[in-house]
Formats: C-alpha cells, structure tokens, sequence
C-alpha cells in the first residue's frame, strides 16, 4: 500500500478550504489503491454480450477466468503528478457533465409536445433559460455561470500544472 | 439519467420534466429549474411538500405507458432495508401513488443503474453490494404470501400501484426470471478491478466502464438502456 507524500498535504488542504472535500477524499482513496489491474474491455464486452444471450437462449453464461494480480502502488513524484491530473481531469469532466446535463435539459423542454406556446415568452425568460439548482442548495445554475465555470478551468489546469512541476522539483510551490 | 431521455425523446416517446409535486415544467413558464438531487439519497416526496424537492423526467411510449426516471430514489427490499439506485425506472402509476403520501417503493425498478463516478476500479466488492441490493429488491412469486398483509392482490414486480393490465409487471417465479426480465447495469467513469466481469452473467448486470462524456462506450450504454425500454416494456 501507498505512503501519502508529505507534499501532496496543501494540495489537500486547498480542496478542503474550497469546499471540495469529496475530491480529497477521492485521491486519498486512489491512492490507497493504487494501479489496480482491471477486467479489458474486451473482457467487459464479452460479459455483457454473454447476458444478451443468456436472456436469449436461457443458457447459462461461459464461466469467465478471474485473474489475481497485485495493485501497484503509485508513490513519489508520480504520485505529486498523478494528483494534480486527477483534480484537473476530475474538476474538468464534472463542469462538463454539468454543462451537456444543461443542455440536454434544454433540448427535452424545448421539443417536448408541451412546448408549443415557445414564441410567447418574453425575450428576457428566454435568456434567463433553464437551470439546474441542487437539492436543498439556494444557488440556481444558468448558462452563463457555467459558461464563467469553464472559462476559469484552464487558470486552474495551468495552476495545477505548475504546482506539480514545482514540487516535484523541490521548489517553492505556493 | 438526462442523456437517456434525450435519446427516448428521439426515438418518438413524449418525454418532460417534471416537479416533485408532479407538475410538468413548462417551456412557458416562469420558473424553469430542474432540481438535482443533491445530499443523501432519500425517498419519493409526496406532492402535498410541494415542487422544492429534486425533480424527475417522466416518459411515454408511443404505446401509451407511462414512466418515470428517477435519480437516487431509495427503494426498499424485502428484509426492510432501503438501497438507493442511482438510475431507475418505474411505472408512473407506481409513482402516482407514492407522491400521495410519499414513500419507498417496495421492490425492483425494472431498470436499475449504479453509476460510480469516481476515478478508482471498481472493485469486486462493489459488484457484490450492487447483486446484494438487487437480490434484496426482487419480489418473486414465492413471496406473495408473506407480501399479502400489505399489498393484497396478485404478486408485483414493484409497489404500491403496479399495472395489473399486462403480465409484464408481474412477480417471476424464480430470481433468474426476474433478473433476466429486468434492465441491471453497473456504470463506472473508470474500469472494474480484475475478476468483477465474472459474475456479471448469471446475474444479468452489465458492466460499462468508461462512461464519460461523449465516449463510445457511454453510447453503447445508452442505447443498451433505450433498446431495452423502447423493446421490453409494455
């Protein structure tokens, strides 16, 4: 099993103080775990076309072989690089998942058979658009906050970027 | 749960969102939020605590049966405990009947997805917890005696308010029948440990790794899903 770095710690700190502790708590675990060996895709692919069958026919599934292979432990300047990817990369895809759920939320009000009365809203309802609010949260999300959200991700891969370098140097990285 | 509704909407099915109180949200009207559920999974609201909880997507096939998708609905199982699914679909007069007083639904939704979105392997313990929870959801046949106090009536796949107008909904005579006669996917962002594929067949759980915005395989997922609600269900 891993050893934290002593290094990655203001990383760590910076997710808590912002308020993404979920994030900490995912490096932690990743790198708890380490490189875990996986099932292929084409292992996966098989599986599932197995269970198309199955229910096909009423056959049972071919046994699979389980492979028992070791987690390699991710530790040093690999694990400083390892974990200012996984924050960029993690930040990034949750600010475009949000962004496609947007829209596709757009596209089922806009062609759903309810929305035919869509030339009579006011110009100004109809740049406000839709939002996402999350559960028991007060904060509304509109386009345009998303769109300042995705502009600020590249200060942020930047940021990372030179963090890691920094550190992993021996530099001064604050 | 978004992206499923879209590729419905396409395939001709009347698609809308809708509030926790039930009511349709309108391109016409003034308030046009769609509320994530956030925080910790929880049961169906009823619709007398108003349209302030998170919101769903109902359905209609082109046949006219009605659903409803829902996101991190607490379901409960036979033993009485509650398991969250983070994707489901149930029939919308299930759901109907819920928001009247609010609840857990007791039994299988007929389409159940874990999504993992996190940067880890999925390990074998995490397919084990999923097959656990869906063997805990599976009302049979066999269980109609014990199910009789409470819901009387011929044995459902699902409660309170299942259909009784086709077989579909009905309770499988055996668990293989009820996995088989359900839609069951695990999606993670990342990949599965080694060795949690294996026992995916019998059980009927897909495995779909590397499920991430735009990948093919989240496509493969979503047309997996579609295929089966736009082919199985009534």
């Amino acid at each position: 099993m891993a050893v934290i770095d002593r290094r990655l710690l203001p990383l760590i700190e910076v997710l808590a103080e912002s308020g993404a502790d979920w994030l900490a708590f995912e490096l932690f675990d990743g790198l708890r775990v380490g490189r875990a060996p996986e099932d292929s895709d084409e292992e996966l692919s098989r599986a599932r076309l197995a269970i198309r069958k199955f229910i096909k026919d009423e056959r049972l599934p071919e046994e699979e072989k389980v492979g028992a292979q070791a987690a390699v432990p991710i530790v040093g300047d690999e694990q400083i690089a390892w974990a200012a990817n996984y924050v960029t990369d993690r930040i990034s895809d949750s600010v475009g998942m949000l962004e496609a759920s947007l829209s596709q939320l757009e596209s089922i009000l806009s062609q759903g058979r309810d929305s035919g009365m869509v030339s009579d809203i006011a110009s100004t309802q109809i740049e406000d658009g839709l939002a996402i609010r999350i559960e028991g949260e007060q904060i509304s999300i509109h386009r345009t906050e998303l769109q300042q959200g995705i502009g600020a991700l590249s200060v942020l891969r930047e940021a990372l970027a030179h963090w890691s370098e920094a550190v992993r140097a021996g530099g001064d990285a604050s | 749960m978004t992206r499923i509704a879209v590729e419905l909407q396409a395939r001709g099915f009347d698609v809308w969102l809708q509030r926790s109180d039930g009511s349709r949200i309108l391109a016409t009207d003034l308030n046009r939020t769609f509320i994530q559920r956030g925080g910790g999974p929880s049961a169906l609201p009823p619709a007398s605590a108003g349209p302030g909880n998170a919101s769903v997507i109902g359905l209609r096939k082109p046949s006219g049966s009605e659903w409803e998708l829902w996101n991190g609905i607490q379901f409960r199982g036979r033993s009485g405990g509650a398991h969250e699914m983070d994707i489901a679909l149930v029939p919308m007069s299930v759901a109907n009947q819920l928001r009247t007083s609010g609840g857990m639904p007791f039994g299988r939704p007929r389409v159940s997805i874990e999504c993992k979105d996190v940067g880890q392997a999925g390990s074998v313990d995490e397919m084990r917890a999923f097959l656990a929870r869906l063997y805990d959801l599976s009302v049979l046949q066999g269980h109609e005696a014990y199910v009789q106090a409470q819901y009387p009536g011929p044995a459902m796949g699902i409660y309170p308010g299942s259909p009784t107008t086709d077989t579909f909904y009905s309770a499988r005579y055996t668990y293989w029948d009820e996995n088989r006669h359900t839609f069951s996917a695990l999606a993670r962002r990342s990949g599965f440990s080694s060795g949690a594929a294996a026992m995916t067949g019998y059980y009927a759980v897909q495995p779909h790794s590397s499920i991430t915005l735009g990948s093919g395989q989240s496509t493969t997922l979503i047309q997996g899903v579609c295929d089966w609600i736009e082919n199985e269900c009534p």
